[in-house]
């Protein structure tokens, strides 16, 4: 956020640090989720269906089979049967609402993870090669990416992830991963902003001195491609990066809300959302499942689009908004 | 015929486009005009064609429910939907009635086309997304001005706060947040429908408020660095009043991000809208396509996607001649 | 100082505080400039003559701008929030990038229109003067020019519709902030020479800014030389531009080309490059003085007022000057 401004540097500085830490926090907790001692987020235990946060016993966790090895067995040799419990309430089946939301971040954010690296790839390497390339290769690239980006991708998705639900019911033997499905469908539509960024710094680039200098210091492409343009392509592909976590993060969650992307058993955060959504009615109040999903939501989008705001600022001082007198 | 009369219209306007270009010169506005259609029909057809052919290509449809239907009753419908034809020749003649503004039966629900269903359902989506471009504005436009014309005072860190807390909230976050107060604590508006107009205030605020905070910040961004150019300087200097400046001037500048952020806003709108009109019952076009895409109503989620296209094609061929209304040195391309 | 007096500053000093940085751009300044007069303040960039003007006008920023003295426009205080009332009726401005100064969204003559409605004339009847006032800056088709945007014009079209836009309330003080300094040489003389015209046929009085001496000669009846933020000189043009007295202004004369020595000749420079870190009690051009003193350093000189002729210099006034 270029908001809030003008501050210290130093307190921005601060809330970038914090917003940082938060993900990394985040990341580490979702990525050893077995490790925790948290329940099995897919243990259905009716007779304690939506108690409130902390209200519940920890039911005993007896995971079938006892896994012998991987973070679930360290899990077990390190803290037993013993599980938190759940503090954060339970859902209408009686699960563990922290557990979910660690599990489901789980999910989440490989998803978002996995797809804006993915995007990033195929659109580092279209905009490198059309901008270094240049010519019919360049204009017709970008020519493609202007047509793409004019379609209305979200329906698209979402027509070409029902096409895929159908293909699994009518053909179960294809054994179709939703997950990894929707992975690819999201990088798929996410690469066209990073082309475009990544071609516009090349060819600016391109006309610099140093490069100049490299190709009349008998450099050979590959190694002015490795050594001169990669290095200073990084920045800009960071601020892609950034630009395209949150956005694909959304997506997945947009679609899960729907019940279109992430299906149950597993668990994601639009998943999360959607059941404390259905949970409403105006007999119970079942704020947990709705306020810590929403929490998580809020807090994560918070840290990511303030730091994708931060590294942009810092790239180009010009766009920061602070008055200037 | 009417699939070959679109085609030959679509490239008469190509054709005509290029005729005036080479004519008018390069920045012609009526060539701009016309190749602006002719793209647009194209990206429609383009869209359908794909979908369509996606759609051909992967196994499963909407008859392979729980239940296995008779071979005789499966044969009857697949005729009725022309599924027992070459899938070339189904194309053909989707497009033929695609052009007649036909869009074939509804696979799910059998009494209706889907013509008849987007014709009921688009006039109540564009109430919402109205609605929601609405609350966009009167959200986005004080927030925005307010913070930057007390740019790093407490107004504008609170209207910031505002901006950055709406943005991370996404539509169907905030729609859990505010039902149990609005609707269940306090008992102003209903849960769903849109039987009164009080039912049209919580989808559309859920809908343009993530969308509001994100105009208030670019149009903050975009005040205060329009207030601090020369012409505006200009301006004061001839005396006028600082009102007119903002008004007349200042606005003027900051706008030409906003309108730009218009039709990627209209867009999310819509999608958001798949959203909204699910969880409040509004039976709009995103509800009726959610409901196909889950239950496979092919017929219906193509038709969707090609008024979705439509939709958004237009929206933002509108935004860019707002843009180019608003800042002359922008030219149609 | 005279009577007559249309504008007269006493001790005016602007400073800019960013964070715990203060810049000192003008340091008591002091001059009077006579109704129907031409007033050339002349100066390097960073001299303060463009902070002055816009301070004169009420167009600094309020944040973090401290400005004291007192600056009178026909007996009015200008300076604390009077420029208000005048600015856009009875003082105009013109500012150095035409470009930049006009709106990129607004039709020239809808610009233009909006002076006279400020001056109390109805927009009605305003496009048969917007088209006049086109004209009364020599430009050829006036009704043409009004239509179009300012990015349609060229660099002197533009800037003569910013003149004609500065003179359409009939101000009595007009000022030029380097009017021509973003033109080129051919426009810039036929810019200067409009001005001159103008300037004669409406009896206005006329604060020219320039860096460039040349422009200063061809217009001004009298010359203020400024150096960082504090006045060196003021006389009439003439007796400035051919006797200079401060030691400034003389290094400024010597370095421009002259035609009358031999081709091959090189250029006279002033050593050293001005710092704003090195303004202490004493003189401002002391640093760069070829004959500076210990005095010089030490305490700043100030001319005692006089009505022909100041030399804010030790060396000059016990040198028995004026």
């Amino acid at each position: 956020m270029r908001a809030l401004s003008p501050r210290p540097r130093r307190a921005v500085d601060l809330v970038a640090r914090l917003a940082l830490a938060y993900l990394a926090g985040l990341a580490i907790v979702a990525a050893l989720a077995p490790l925790w001692p948290l329940e099995d987020p897919a243990a259905v235990k009716l007779p304690r269906a939506l108690a409130p946060p902390g209200s519940a016993p920890a039911a005993a966790v007896l995971a079938e089979p006892i896994p012998r090895t991987g973070l679930a067995a360290l899990r077990r040799r390190l803290f037993g049967d013993w599980s938190i419990g759940p503090c954060l309430g339970t859902d209408d089946l009686g699960r563990c609402l922290l557990s979910r939301l660690v599990f489901g971040a789980r999910v989440s954010l490989t998803v978002a993870a996995l797809a804006s690296l993915l995007s990033l790839v195929l659109g580092t390497t279209l905009g490198l090669l059309a901008g270094w390339r240049g010519g019919a290769f360049d204009r017709w690239t970008m020519r493609v990416v202007d047509v793409i980006s004019a379609l209305p991708m979200v329906f698209l998705v979402i027509f070409v992830v029902s096409l895929l639900r159908g293909v699994r019911n009518a053909r179960p033997d294809m054994d179709i991963d939703q997950i990894s499905v929707l992975l690819f469908v999201i990088a798929l539509t996410s690469w066209l902003s990073v082309a475009r960024l990544v071609r516009a710094e090349v060819a600016s680039l391109k006309q610099r001195a140093f490069i100049d200098a490299a190709v009349l210091s008998g450099l050979s492409e590959r190694a002015i491609f490795l050594r001169h343009l990669l290095p200073n392509l990084l920045p800009i592909v960071i601020v892609a990066l950034t630009l395209n976590v949150p956005r694909i993060f959304l997506f997945e969650a947009f679609l899960s809300f729907l019940g279109l992307g992430v299906e149950a058993p597993s668990v994601s955060w639009g998943l999360l959302a959607r059941q404390g959504y259905d949970s409403l009615t105006a007999v119970h109040a079942t704020w947990w499942m709705v306020v810590f999903p929403a929490a998580a939501f809020l807090l994560t989008l918070l840290a990511m689009n303030f730091l994708g705001d931060r590294w942009s600022e810092r790239l180009d001082p010009r766009q920061s908004s602070e008055p200037v007198a | 015929m009417s699939a070959p009369l679109l085609l030959i219209g679509l490239a008469g306007l190509f054709a005509w486009a290029h005729w005036r270009t080479r004519r008018a010169g390069k920045n012609d506005r009526w060539a701009a005009h016309a190749r602006r259609l002719a793209w647009v029909i194209t990206t429609t057809l383009a869209v359908y064609t794909a979908s369509f052919f996606l759609m051909r290509a992967t196994p499963g449809g909407p008859f392979d429910g729980d239940r296995a239907l008779a071979p005789e009753i499966e044969a009857r419908l697949r005729a009725r939907y022309q599924l027992d034809r070459p899938v070339w020749v189904q194309w053909w003649n989707s497009i033929d009635a695609l052009a007649r503004l036909d869009l074939g039966p509804s696979m799910v629900l059998r009494e209706f086309t889907v013509q008849e269903i987007l014709v009921q359902s688009l006039p109540t989506s564009l109430l919402v997304g109205t609605a929601a471009v609405a609350w966009m504005i009167l959200i986005g436009l004080p927030l925005g001005l307010l913070a930057a014309r007390r740019a790093g005072q407490w107004p504008d860190a609170a209207a910031s706060l505002v901006a950055a807390l709406g943005q991370s909230l996404p539509t169907f976050v905030l729609a859990g947040l505010l039902i149990p107060p609005l609707v269940f604590g306090l008992g102003w508006l209903p849960a769903a429908g849109l039987e009164s107009p009080a039912g049209l205030v919580l989808p559309s605020l859920c809908l343009g408020l993530p969308y509001g905070a994100q105009l208030a910040r670019l149009l903050r961004a975009g005040l205060i660095n329009t207030l601090d150019q020369d012409f505006v300087r200009t301006a004061r200097a001839k005396g006028l009043g600082e009102a007119r400046v903002i008004s007349r001037y200042a606005l003027r500048g900051a706008l030409v991000p906003a309108i730009a952020f218009l039709g990627p806003a209209i867009a999310g709108i819509l999608t958001g809208s798949l959203v909204v009109e699910n969880l409040f019952g509004i039976p709009g076009l995103g509800s009726h396509f959610v409901q196909g895409a889950l239950s496979r109503d092919y017929p219906l989620a193509l038709g969707l996607v090609t008024i979705y296209t439509l939709l958004i094609s237009i929206s933002t061929w509108i935004c860019d001649l707002l843009l180019v209304a608003l800042d002359p040195r922008i030219e149609l391309g | 100082m005279s009577g007559d007096a249309i504008l007269t500053l006493s001790d005016v000093s602007i400073s800019f505080a960013r964070g715990d940085r203060t810049t000192q751009a003008v340091d008591r300044l002091s001059f009077a400039m006579a109704r129907g007069e031409c007033l050339a303040l002349v100066g390097e960039s960073g001299s303060g003559k463009s902070v002055t003007a816009l301070a004169l006008l009420g167009l600094l920023p309020k944040q973090g701008t401290r400005i004291s003295g007192s600056a009178r426009f026909d007996g009015a205080e200008l300076l604390h929030g009077g420029a208000a009332r005048v600015r856009g009726r009875r003082i105009a401005i013109v500012f150095q990038d035409p470009l930049s100064a006009l709106s990129p969204y607004h039709r020239v003559g809808a610009q233009i229109a909006e002076s006279f409605t400020i001056g109390g004339v109805a927009t009605s009847d305003a496009d048969p003067k917007v088209i006049a006032a086109l004209a009364a800056v020599d430009l050829l088709s006036p009704a043409e020019v009004a239509r179009a945007f300012p990015h349609q014009l060229s660099g002197g079209q533009r800037q003569r519709v910013c003149l004609a836009m500065a003179m359409a309330c009939e101000p009595e003080l007009i000022i030029l902030d380097e009017p021509t300094t973003a033109l080129d040489v051919t426009v810039q003389l036929s810019i200067l020479d409009l001005i001159a015209r103008q300037m004669r046929a409406r009896r206005m009085s006329v604060l020219f800014i320039t860096h460039d001496l040349g422009a200063a000669a061809s217009l001004a009846d009298r010359v203020l030389v400024l150096y960082g933020g504090r006045r060196c000189e003021w006389g009439t043009s003439e007796e400035v531009l051919s006797a200079p007295r401060h030691p400034y202004t003389a290094a400024l004369l010597a370095a421009l080309p002259r035609s009358d020595h031999p081709s091959g000749t090189p250029l006279a420079a002033i050593p050293g490059r001005f710092d704003r870190s090195s303004l202490s009690g004493g003189c401002a051009f002391a640093p760069r003085c070829a004959v500076a003193e210990p005095r010089c350093r030490e305490s700043r000189p100030m001319a005692a007022p006089s009505a022909i002729r100041l030399v804010d210099c030790h060396l000059h006034n016990d040198g028995g000057g004026a």
